[in-house]
């Protein structure tokens, strides 16, 4: 009886699934036709061929949707990670997963930055939310290392470092990016520049990597 | 064309005699600002630091400039691409010798990530200023940052502070 209804429930479950992952690469069409502020809840219903009733079943509004776009790329790459511990260690296990969420993110980016250059309001919201997002997850594991101003600024240099690298690879490699981005030798590379410059404390010398 | 030449009060036939092209216009635009002669930066890690922070300065400046290079870089306009392979070019030739002087084998990472930290803040900072950055830029706090970004990618134990590599 209950694998019955176990079975019963799996497809309709795959069937939402199916349709939410559909929603949401219409919805990345609608606004990189439209930008961010421009398109409508209805657009985007339109979009994926769905009455406003029914996207409305799926996501309420278009900030639910936006969210979601941005989160469960996020939340994905989070959940591989058990509680990483605090310090360098845990940090760099942390590069890992934003680099997984920036290759997952490739388009919704390069449009972001996009509606950013073009004054989208909607677009500089979620990028400031965004950026907010990184910098609390990767606070603590500065201060567990050096001294809080010490920390911030250590902070503020690994972001800005991330976002050169990434930037620049994303509009070097157009298309091929998400590739590039899983690639062992990318990801070493970029922890070994962390290494040697946002996390090296500078009063002794260190081994030449 | 049209609304460049109509912003200009001019006719589409006056600027056309100028420019032949949307595309001329958009290279003629991206010139490198021009930067400290490389001969000139003393070989220490102050001097890095002083040209690093006088090219950011240079670049931020130029905001129109930056705008329109990371606009045509995201749509993957090969002259916004060769501009950037052109400034990393001569940032790796100026800069490179004297931190692998200072840092030995620890210099081309060094190069790479001091680089990368002001892209990535240049760009930051035009996403988040826009129009406003050149005079944001300005401003004590903002100096003060960049100044901090910097020292944190240029470690101080240099060659010559430790006597060994």
């Amino acid at each position: 009886m209950v694998e019955s209804t176990a079975m019963g429930l799996e497809p309709r479950r795959r069937g939402r699934t199916r349709t939410r992952t559909r929603i949401l690469a219409a919805a990345i069409e609608a606004f990189a036709r439209d930008g961010f502020d421009q398109t409508s809840f209805r657009g985007i219903a339109e979009q994926c061929g769905l009455t406003d009733a029914a996207l409305y079943y799926y996501y309420p509004s278009k900030r639910a949707l936006l969210d979601a776009l941005w989160d469960i790329p996020r939340a994905n790459a989070l959940q591989a990670l058990a509680s990483p511990e605090l310090g360098p260690q845990g940090l760099l296990a942390l590069v890992d997963v934003m680099l997984d969420v920036v290759a997952a993110q490739d388009a919704l980016i390069r449009l972001l930055i996009r509606g950013v250059l073009d004054g989208d309001a909607t677009a500089l919201a979620l990028r400031n939310q965004t950026t907010a997002y990184w910098r609390r997850l990767f606070l603590p594991h500065f201060e567990r290392s050096f001294a809080r101003e010490d920390a911030i600024l250590r902070l503020d240099a690994f972001l800005m470092l991330i976002l050169g690298i990434t930037l620049q690879s994303q509009t070097a490699h157009l298309g091929d990016f998400p590739r590039l981005c899983h690639e062992k030798a990318y990801r070493d590379h970029i922890k070994r520049l962390v290494r040697t410059t946002v996390l090296d404390t500078g009063n002794a010398a260190v081994p030449a990597q | 064309m049209k609304q460049i030449a109509d912003r200009l009060d001019m006719s589409d036939p006056a600027l056309y005699y100028h420019f032949h092209s949307k595309r001329h216009i958009l290279s003629e635009l991206m010139v490198e600002p021009e930067l400290a002669d490389p001969g000139a930066i003393p070989a220490t890690r102050e001097g890095v630091a002083n040209f690093m922070l006088a090219a950011f300065y240079a670049y931020a400046a130029s905001t129109d400039l930056v705008r329109t290079i990371l606009r045509q870089q995201l749509a993957g306009d090969p002259k916004s691409l060769e501009f950037r392979r052109q400034a990393a070019e001569s940032y790796y030739s100026t800069c490179g010798p004297i931190l692998r002087q200072l840092y030995g084998a620890r210099g081309d990472l060094i190069a790479q990530a001091l680089n990368s930290i002001l892209v990535g803040l240049l760009w930051d900072a035009v996403l988040v200023h826009g129009r406003d950055l050149a005079a944001v830029v300005e401003q004590g706090t903002f100096r003060e940052r960049i100044r901090g970004l910097i020292d944190i990618a240029l470690p101080l134990d240099t060659i010559a502070a430790t006597g060994a590599e």
